[in-house]
């Protein structure tokens, strides 16, 4: 079964609930130099009163064809078969940064020991049948997790206001 | 059943492996290489040389068995190709001849090493190969060295430097040209780099023309002598085109090549049947819509894929790159996108750790650089492939917000295609 | 990686990888939702947090404080053990001591100052959280004290006191009874109560119409609303008189209804008669048509709720605006059926689940109703009749003044001096007492002005009983044992009990026994409860019906002219009608020409609680103050520059946040920060008469750009 991460921007108020669980989850300390792996913010277009504002929640979009695979010199990632996670082993990481230059979504980061650290998608949760760690604590089940069938589903329904990423570069 | 012939075992050659395999699980497919080890990449050189990869590290795709296993290949692995025929798509070894249904030239590139610099006598290593890295690496272990010179500010070049810096050697660069990186960066990206270079303690010596390298170190053609008890050249490479030279599409008519093996977007030479990617082909530059070599590991991949693909038949396009690069060194990073010798007005933002200049021509963007800050090069990369694949492209409300949370102002998101805002 | 490295780098738990869940609440926005917490623990230590399925308050989803609760209860500055002051106060030098001779220095202390100047010269003081209110409460009247001092003199109270004044109680919003139109006047649930954001986003996706009005463009008012209003900050009193106007006018109210049930309709219209849309749109700003649609949606559903926020009571006309905003339910009949409003009575804990508890006997029967009159009272007469507290908003005048008796000793838990408008003046007031008492869980800054030091412990260390909405009862056990040498508040207070020798069997018997006398009538045993780990349901039956019984109220009805407040028209000028007055501090000037809005939430933080939280302060590292692109223009101020938000009585510096949240002329800013502490330039004067609650969202104030400093 392949997943895909949906934010659904209209319950999404950039809380930073999700960023927040992930650190407790992958035990990140950005002050001693964990980078972090989901960020929130609010994108606010103009400024009159009904003006768009947008907020979001962006992590690994855990792209179908993921360049950042590619751009690795090391082969330190790959797709998780199973999941559809793009998942890593940076044993041979070298800290270059290629991945970041091939990401369009910023997600790769660089920890403390220089090499590259990025959300797997909870992939043990998930193998384990448990939400990822944003997914759980979103208050407005603005993040979830989906099936390819299920997200293609939704979008045949047209099921306004999803939103996903497949990298197209 | 096909035939396919994979001539080269790099980053292009494994993707197309891998693309064939995955397209026509039954097809056979020959690799033949004559270098005896999985594929390799020669980026990885200067870490193995000061030992912060394994030799298993070098191999991102595994030992050979592993990949001959992985996509059932048949491994030519002691046999040097002689020459491809193209007509007969025939590929000729000492072995003997044998025919193919589609045959991919991903032979790679290796060392520029200009004749006249060996005229002086004096011995020199390269960067390129795992021997290279083995050998320094030798080197360093088993020699006393003290002064060090490497030729060639490039992406590789400052990392021999760094490695060799970090011993504790005294380290000179030294380049023909006026500043570092003169392909990819700007002056002022150069020099902002340089100086922090220098405050490390690297000496750097630029407009530096070498005459030849002497056993006590380089001469430059001023005559100035850079002593040395060790040269590292690292100039560049050339295209290994010789293989496609030999190749007749017609009866005197060879394949045409430039600086490398030039290709379409399916990655097909102009000989049918006879493909060619990385770092031995000019793919197409966006930014020209002229073919150029863009030798980087990525590119190498993507073009490997598509030409896998349809030598296996399926209708895959590789639309070209843009001139980019990253390269981490003495801890900072310099990121070059596009072509930095392509007209713009310039920008510069700086901000606590970092100062992303760009050249806006009008409205389009032709190159960034970027120094610190890598986080943001893919949001830049992707957003200025996309606008040079489809001129209206935008960033995504997504992205923007992205490089707002990474430190960017709106002044700058909006320069470079997103919208106001606030 | 193995499988078992990787499971326990996933954390997951079970046998295998040795990691536990064990059900905790979290504390830190008390007493709010009380959210349900899985702790995962491994070898005694919280490794990971989680929101417990099917909890009641939060369905198993946390907000963002409630994620951090583990960086929360790390924090290095716990207290670690009982500390004696040995420098000057407020320097931070402390000596550890035992718990013994804390509590023995305590009660020593405070038995001085009773015996040399009476009970009520020692302050009892509470900030966060609130579980162990009931416990203070009782200590201090027990002591002899009626000087209790809470929180809640800034917080929630003047809402309870308006409800109570106009309705005899509290009343909730029956949102998901899905009336035509839910008009959250005033309201963000999104960001500051989100499982009532999440009925919001429910009732919207139900086909629910949304009304949001609030001077600031929140999440909620860009998220689920159909029409957006924006009134100029505290002119929502003229805004509500108007729309009350034209429903009466329209004859969409509901006159059966008033007939029946409302007190003092006449004077009512009467009143709102004198306000015209013409006055209503140069005050508020709000143009005309949206004031006319606001009438029409309000009067003309068959069911609608108009569903104040605390936000309007914390202006100097606070009390009058929430009440001109609620007589609106009343007018139109919204009362008392489904999709309009029903009575909450309280359970426990400010939470009404359905059930009725002794928490209001417990607290209060203790009260010394010979003492000397609370600090509050001569002041806030209306305040002090509905509660058993005294108004701490008074405190810094009192201590001053020469009529008052003094105060020489407090004894505090979980006291944030940064509450209290003109913030110093309490730390300057500590530093005068004879013996200062602060329990907490961090070394605050009112902590390092105390001459004993308690260290408490987080909910994650104590059992506690809790009681939820839907009729749960829920009695918690430790996730993981105290730190350090820590104890739970209430087990302090009740050694402070014992210390002092007071003759209360009941409060020096401890909180297992006082909680069974407390929730004595609830037909379950707590034991068990305790045993289940998770909510227990009580069988509620159907409740009193509102309308059964007169109301709570001098008249037994609805009070839109509240006869309560009429007592103290003539001596104290309260206006016994809903009206609206000016609520600046001082008229407009050249040199203060924009409004300064405070007190807002933020998704990061509860007061000054969570700001020195990595995870929590790292997704907004500066305080900053949200600016309209237009002024900000015009003072030359850029996304990120450095500014001064000026007042009559100083500045702070801060960073400018460009933002249409705020509107143009108005400047939005949050507190609790001790780098830029907005409450030490709002004036400690600047009080709201009837309730006392301190005017935080309407001051005069000036932008300047910040001279940069190298």
């Amino acid at each position: 079964m392949s997943y895909i991460f949906v934010l659904d921007t209209k319950r999404c108020i950039g809380c930073g609930a999700c960023a927040v669980a992930c650190m407790d989850q992958n035990d990140l300390e950005p002050r001693q130099g964990d980078p972090v792996f989901r960020r929130c913010f609010t994108v606010e277009k103009g400024e009159n009163k009904y003006d768009p504002v947008t907020y979001m929640s962006m992590s690994c979009m855990h792209c179908k064809d993921a360049p950042c695979i590619q751009g690795c010199p090391s082969g330190c990632l790959k797709k998780d078969p199973e999941t559809g996670f793009t998942v890593y082993d940076n044993t041979n990481c070298i800290g270059c940064h290629s991945c970041a230059m091939a990401c369009p979504f910023a997600a790769p980061g660089f920890g403390r020991e220089g090499k590259m650290v990025k959300c797997d998608g909870c992939i043990e949760r998930v193998r384990q049948g448990l939400q990822p760690a944003c997914v759980k604590v979103c208050p407005y089940q603005a993040l979830s997790l989906v099936s390819q069938e299920e997200f293609e589903q939704r979008n045949r329904e047209k099921k306004a206001r999803l939103l996903a990423y497949t990298a197209l570069i | 059943m096909k035939n396919y012939a994979i001539v080269g075992f790099g980053c292009a050659g494994y993707h197309a492996a891998r693309a064939i395999r995955g397209a026509d699980p039954h097809g056979r497919i020959a690799v033949f290489s004559d270098t005896g080890q999985p594929p390799f990449n020669p980026m990885l050189t200067t870490y193995y040389a000061s030992q912060r990869l394994s030799l298993e590290g070098v191999f991102p795709f595994g030992t050979l068995e592993e990949v001959e296993r992985e996509l059932s290949l048949e491994l030519h692995g002691d046999q040097p190709v002689l020459r491809v025929d193209a007509r007969a798509r025939r590929v000729e070894t000492q072995a003997g001849g044998e025919d193919f249904d589609a045959i991919l030239i991903a032979t790679g590139a290796r060392a520029l090493v200009p004749e006249s610099l060996r005229q002086g006598g004096g011995d020199f290593f390269l960067m390129r190969t795992l021997a290279d890295a083995q050998g320094l690496r030798d080197h360093l272990d088993s020699h006393r060295v003290e002064k060090a010179v490497v030729v060639g500010g490039s992406m590789v070049g400052i990392k021999v430097a760094e490695l060799l810096h970090r011993r504790g050697i005294q380290t000179t660069m030294a380049d023909a040209a006026p500043y570092l990186f003169p392909l990819a960066a700007y002056r002022s990206t150069a020099e902002a780099i340089e100086a922090r270079l220098r405050e490390a303690g690297l000496k750097l010596v630029f407009n530096a023309q070498v005459s030849t390298i002497e056993p006590g170190g380089v001469r430059l053609v001023s005559g100035e002598l850079l002593e040395a008890d060790l040269v590292c050249l690292c100039i560049g490479t050339r295209a290994n085109v010789e293989l496609a030279a030999n190749t007749q599409v017609v009866e005197g008519q060879g394949v045409r090549i430039g600086r490398g093996i030039v290709v379409d977007e399916r990655m097909a030479t102009d000989c049918p049947g006879v493909y060619a990617a990385g770092d031995c082909c000019e793919g197409i530059d966006l930014q020209t819509g002229k073919t150029a070599i863009i030798g980087l590991w990525a590119n190498a991949g993507a073009q490997g894929d598509c030409a896998g693909r349809n030598m296996a038949g399926l209708p895959a396009r590789y639309y070209g790159n843009i001139l980019h690069n990253i390269t981490h060194f003495f801890d900072m990073d310099f990121i070059g996108l596009g072509d930095p010798r392509l007209p713009g007005q310039r920008h510069l933002f700086q901000g606590k750790n970092y100062t992303v200049e760009i050249a806006l021509e009008g409205e389009r963007l032709n190159s960034v650089n970027i120094f610190g800050n890598y986080r943001i090069s893919g949001i830049l990369k992707s957003g200025l492939t996309k606008r040079l694949l489809d001129g209206g492209a935008r960033l995504t409300t997504a992205q923007q917000g992205l490089l707002r949370a990474e430190g960017m102002s709106a002044d700058f998101v909006e320069l470079i295609g997103g919208d106001r805002a606030l | 990686m193995n499988d078992l490295r990787a499971m326990t780098k996933g954390k997951l738990p079970g046998s295998e990888t040795g990691i536990e869940i064990r059900h905790t609440i979290c504390d830190i926005c008390t007493p709010g939702p009380q959210c349900g917490i899985d702790a995962y623990v491994k070898d005694g230590v919280v490794i990971k947090v989680e929101g417990t399925p099917g909890f009641p308050t939060n369905q198993g989803a946390l907000c963002t404080k409630g994620a951090a609760n583990r960086q929360y209860i790390y924090r290095p500055d716990r207290i670690r053990t009982p500390l004696r002051r040995v420098g000057k106060r407020g320097e931070g030098r402390f000596e550890p001591i035992s718990w013994e001779t804390a509590m023995e220095e305590i009660a020593r202390g405070l038995n001085r100052v009773k015996e040399t100047y009476g009970p009520e010269s020692v302050a009892f003081m509470t900030g966060y959280p609130k579980w162990y209110r009931p416990w203070l409460q009782r200590l201090a009247f027990s002591f002899g004290s009626p000087n209790y001092f809470t929180e809640s003199s800034t917080c929630h109270k003047s809402e309870t006191m308006s409800w109570r004044l106009t309705y005899g109680c509290e009343m909730r919003q029956d949102i998901l009874g899905m009336p035509e139109v839910l008009v959250g006047w005033g309201c963000n649930p999104l960001v500051s109560a989100y499982p009532m954001g999440r009925s919001y986003y429910q009732y919207k996706e139900q086909g629910g119409k949304v009304v949001i009005i609030d001077p600031r463009r929140t999440p909620t008012a860009t998220q689920c609303t159909d029409l957006f209003i924006r009134p100029r900050t505290g002119t929502d009193g003229y805004l509500a008189n108007t729309v009350a106007r034209l429903i009466i006018e329209n004859g969409w109210a509901d006159m059966e209804f008033i007939q029946a049930h409302v007190h003092g309709f006449p004077a009512y219209r009467e009143m709102v008669m004198g306000y015209t849309v013409e006055k209503a749109v140069e005050i508020t700003g709000v143009p005309e048509e949206e004031i006319r649609e606001l009438a029409r949606l309000i009067g003309t559903a068959k069911k609608a709720i108009v569903q104040p926020s605390n936000g309007l009571s914390h202006h100097k006309n606070g009390l009058s605006t929430h009440r001109a905003v609620i007589c609106l339910n009343a007018l139109t009949g919204n009362v008392n059926k489904p999709g309009t409003l029903f009575p909450a009575w309280d359970t426990a804990a400010d939470m009404s689940a359905g059930f009725r508890t002794y928490e209001g006997e417990f607290a209060t029967e203790r009260f010394p109703q010979k003492a000397r009159p609370r600090v509050g009272a001569g002041r806030f007469p209306l305040w002090c009749e509905m509660f058993y507290e005294a108004q701490a908003m008074d405190l810094l005048r009192f201590w001053k003044a020469e009529e008052s008796y003094p105060i020489r000793a407090m004894y505090a838990h979980g006291v944030n001096h940064r509450m209290y408008p003109e913030s110093s003046g309490l730390l300057e007031m500590a530093g005068e007492m004879e013996l200062v008492v602060a329990a907490d869980l961090f070394m605050t800054d009112f902590c390092r002005h105390a001459d004993i030091v308690l260290p408490a412990c987080s909910s994650f260390e104590r059992g506690e009983v809790k009681s939820y909405p839907g009729g749960y009862i829920n009695y918690t056990s430790p996730a993981i044992a105290p730190l350090y040498e820590s104890r739970d508040d209430v087990a302090i207070i009740t050694m402070t009990a014992n210390a002092l020798g007071l003759d209360d069997p009941l409060l020096r018997a401890g909180y297992d026994i006082s909680v069974k006398h407390i929730y004595r009538d609830v037909p379950l045993d707590l034991d068990e409860v305790k045993a289940a780990g998770l909510p227990s349901k009580v069988e509620c039956g159907a409740g009193r019906d509102y309308f059964a019984a007169p109301l709570n109220t001098p008249t037994g009805k609805i009070e839109l002219y509240s006869e309560r407040i009429a007592k103290y028209e003539a001596d104290y000028g309260l206006d016994p009608l809903p009206v609206f007055s000016d609520g600046f501090d001082c008229p407009p000037t050249a040199e203060f020409p924009m409004s300064l809005i405070t007190g807002g939430r933020l998704t990061n933080a509860v007061h000054s609680r969570l700001h020195d939280v990595p995870w929590l302060r790292d997704l907004r590292p500066e305080p900053a103050a949200d600016i309209h692109p237009e002024d900000a223009r015009r003072l030359g101020i850029a996304q990120g520059d450095e500014i001064c938000l000026v007042t009559r009585l100083g500045r702070i510096r801060v960073k400018a946040n460009l933002s249409a949240i705020s509107a143009p002329g108005e400047v939005n800013f949050y507190h609790g920060y001790r780098e830029a502490n907005v409450n030490e330039i709002i004036p400690k004067e600047h009080l709201d008469p009837y309730s006392g609650f301190p005017g935080y969202k309407q001051l005069r104030c000036r932008v300047e750009k910040a001279e940069v400093t190298m």
